[in-house]
């Protein structure tokens, strides 16, 4: 009982950490901010996030875990299996419009925290594992779809995604411009997978 | 004709003086000015753009609260001077290798080893202009009036890589612009997030380069 009530403050406080990330950027993310924000003690943040940087980092892990188990949940293993280089493209539009552009919030407390590891090193080594993760999980893909040097070109499609991604968020855009998005996509997997059409 | 008192001046030798002084004046304000807005630019780099008021601002320039709020009314204007000042300075830094591209005679490896250099130096020396500019961007999720200079930032990278692609004999140079704007801030902030030693570094030449040499251009 007490284990599943810790679990809930942990939430309501990733979910406070990530609406004032989004809002206010990390400026706003004290302890005390996000106690109130999320309608805990003051004492329950501090007894799960120690510092402002455990606090921030826990909740980045915490919200591409989240990105990570959306993402998944879209490709069942029968459609992995038959995955090729069109269905596989298929796929990551998809998600781009159902789970990255809709989600302005997440993205914008995404980026937030990317940028902070650009003046605290100790963020570092969680943008690090995560770009590890991520080149890991596309990369499964890509191999299955039969794309040349999976993880080289999971690499680039994640270089392309992150700089697409922040100019779509700092626009404010609305709508996803999917109709761009898919022409670039295709355009860049006609380069990585040289022979095997799709 | 002496003058009545010490230290008392006739009317002809007021006058210069005056002039004099107000000329000073206005040099020390612009000199304030310009405190401020630097003052802006490293606050923002150092601790994001929630941590701008005229207060910190005052404070990191050295200057008392008054002049910053007189010549800078409001926070957005704050916000707004500091990211001209930054697109100028970057302007100036990339003026070199855009006047490259522009210029017929192109040689794919100087570009690759310019484009490398720079790279290189906006990561190492430039840091904290980089970080401020990344800061300043995020911020027109929340505030409209910074969406132009999004537009703005990402047409003037967009020419400059289409015009780089184009000259490379892309048959797409449109599509290859964006894929290169994107990727480039892609990775570049990527690399910059994730830490990068020496040996990363001296890799970015072959990224760089495997990167456009693997558009689909012929």
């Amino acid at each position: 009982m007490r284990q599943q009530r810790a679990i809930e403050t942990r939430e309501k406080i990733f979910l406070a950490t990530l609406d004032a990330l989004a809002e206010k950027g990390v400026s706003a993310v004290t302890h005390r901010a996000i106690a109130e924000k999320a309608g805990v003690s003051l004492a329950s943040t501090t007894y799960h996030f120690e510092t402002k940087t455990d606090l921030l980092i826990k909740t980045f892990e915490w919200m591409v875990d989240q990105f990570e188990q959306s993402y998944r949940a879209r490709l069942d293993n029968e459609q992995i299996k038959r995955l090729d280089g069109k269905r596989l493209i298929n796929y990551l539009i998809d998600v781009y419009h159902t789970e990255r552009a809709l989600d302005v919030k997440g993205m914008v407390a995404w980026y937030e925290f990317v940028i902070e590891a650009l003046r605290q090193p100790e963020l570092q080594h969680a943008v690090r594992k995560w770009c590890r993760q991520t080149i890991d999980f596309y990369g499964a893909l890509f191999e299955q779809a039969g794309i040349a040097d999976p993880q080289v070109s999971a690499n680039r499609y994640l270089d392309f995604i992150v700089g697409w991604d922040f100019f779509i968020v700092c626009r404010g855009q609305k709508k996803s411009n999917i109709q761009g998005y898919e022409t670039l996509v295709r355009r860049l997997f006609s380069g990585l997978s040289k022979g095997g059409d799709q | 004709m002496s003058p009545s008192k010490p230290g008392q001046l006739t009317k002809n030798q007021a006058k210069p003086i005056k002039a004099k002084q107000s000329r000073t004046k206005q040099k020390r304000g612009v000199e304030t000015r310009n405190k401020i807005v630097d003052a802006t630019v490293r606050l923002i780099s150092r601790e994001g753009v929630g941590a701008v008021t005229h207060r910190a601002v005052a404070r990191e320039a050295g200057v008392s609260l008054s002049p910053t709020t007189y010549h800078f009314e409001s926070k957005e204007m704050l916000l707004r001077e500091a990211y001209g000042k930054l697109h100028a300075s970057e302007m100036a830094r990339y003026k070199n290798l855009v006047a490259q591209v522009a210029d017929d005679s192109f040689d794919e490896d100087a570009m690759m080893d310019y484009v490398t250099a720079l790279v290189i130096r906006e990561a190492t020396e430039f840091k904290e202009d980089v970080v401020a500019g990344f800061e300043l961007l995020l911020e027109a999720t929340r505030s409209a009036e910074f969406r132009d200079r999004v537009e703005e930032t990402y047409m003037e990278r967009f020419k400059f890589w289409r015009d780089l692609m184009a000259g490379s004999g892309s048959d797409d140079a449109e599509s290859d612009g964006h894929l290169m704007v994107c990727s480039s801030i892609g990775s570049f902030l990527l690399m910059m997030a994730s830490g990068f030693d020496q040996a990363e570094l001296a890799k970015i030449r072959q990224k760089i380069k495997s990167t456009v040499d693997s558009l689909p251009k012929f």
